[in-house]
């Protein structure tokens, strides 16, 4: 019986571990610039390396620290600077994608304390491939 | 005797003529050089300013903000919201950064205001926060929608709204992310456009002020 549950737990293990390996995403630079007092919104910013050979779609992102979190797409439309939402981020296979100031970027919404630089913002990322994969992005004066 | 009297006065009118020439040749050169208009700007320059016409706005202390309080000062406004997370930060740090590299003379006869197009959420006390928060000596200005557009479609803003979901105050605006610099006679003087670099405004800025200060 001791035995049998070693070898199951090893082998989810093992199976858990061959799952984040097969494709999974490295993100890089995760941070959000702070924001004036009364910002109700920020902007998270990260470099999404996809070392697969799948693509892969960030679909949904959330945090427990904002009510709401919605991808964007900063254009310049018409002469004017314009917020577009995404419905995902697309990471080629073997590619980065960069969220970026003035590009694509996670809009931070309502947060439900005020973040100053130095504090930490836990992200979990919603992936085309069902996994989930938590971000720490630390906010950043510049 | 009248001969060395003679070659003084000549002397003289010698030394006459060389300072009337050396006076003509500088002169030219001075006027040769305030025909010259700065080159290698980061930005659009009006070589003959826009006058603007008269609009009446708040400041973040709810004093009047009107064409008099751009005039005797060299004037950078930019456009925006402060619900905006990407570009008007962007913009307000440069901002910063151009005062930072401005020397203080020059900062003495300068300012610079954001403006905001979102005056249904901008109150002047969140906006005085905002601004303050980038720099203690930037001004936050909005008003009536009817006062904003007469000064942002005379100097070439463009913005709108999008459709908020039902009940929630969740919108976006969108808004031309150009800087304005308006000169102390109160006239539009150059645009800076998108993306910007603080180094290349605040040297660009000095060009600008040399030249139309000789003109
Ligand atoms: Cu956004």
């Amino acid at each position: 019986m001791q035995k049998y549950r070693i070898t199951l737990f090893a082998s989810l293990a093992l199976l858990f571990s061959a799952n984040v390996f097969a494709d999974s995403l490295t993100i890089n630079n995760a941070w959000s610039p702070e924001a004036p007092p009364t910002a109700r919104v920020m902007a998270g910013y990260m470099d999404i390396h996809n070392n697969g050979n799948k693509e892969i779609l960030v679909e949904k992102v959330t945090s427990p620290q904002f009510k709401t979190i919605e991808i964007h797409r900063t254009v310049e439309k018409n002469g004017m600077s314009m917020m577009v939402w995404q419905p995902h981020v697309h990471v080629p296979a073997g590619k980065v994608t960069k969220l970026e100031p003035g590009g694509k970027h996670l809009m931070l919404m309502h947060p439900v304390k005020r973040l100053k630089a130095g504090d930490k913002i836990k992200l979990i990322l919603y992936l085309s491939n069902h996994q989930q994969q938590t971000v720490i992005a630390t906010v950043r004066k510049n | 005797m009248t001969t060395t009297k003679l070659s003084n006065k000549n002397l003289l009118l010698i030394l006459i003529a060389l300072l009337s020439i050396s006076l003509g040749l500088w002169l030219s050169q001075q006027t040769g050089h305030q025909k010259q208009p700065p080159t290698g700007l980061a930005a659009t320059f009006l070589i003959k300013g826009k006058p603007l016409t008269p609009f009446h706005l708040l400041d973040q202390d709810r004093k009047t903000f009107n064409l008099a309080r751009l005039k005797g000062k060299w004037s950078f406004m930019f456009f925006g919201y402060t619900n905006c997370p990407d570009v008007c930060p962007i913009s307000m740090k440069v901002m910063q950064g151009v005062w930072h590299k401005l020397p203080p003379a020059l900062l003495k006869k300068s300012q610079m205001v954001f403006v905001s197009v979102d005056p249904g959420r901008d109150t002047p006390e969140i906006l005085k926060s905002y601004v303050q928060y980038f720099h203690p000596d930037f001004l936050g200005v909005t008003g009536d929608p009817d006062q904003i557009d007469i000064l942002t479609r005379q100097i070439g803003i463009l913005y709108g709204f999008e459709d908020p979901e039902p009940g929630s105050k969740n919108y976006t605006v969108n808004h031309s992310a150009q800087i304005i610099l308006i000169d102390p006679e109160g006239d539009m003087r150059a645009v800076f456009s998108p993306p910007h670099d603080a180094e290349k405004i605040a040297a660009s800025f000095q060009k600008i002020i040399a030249f139309v200060e000789q003109t």
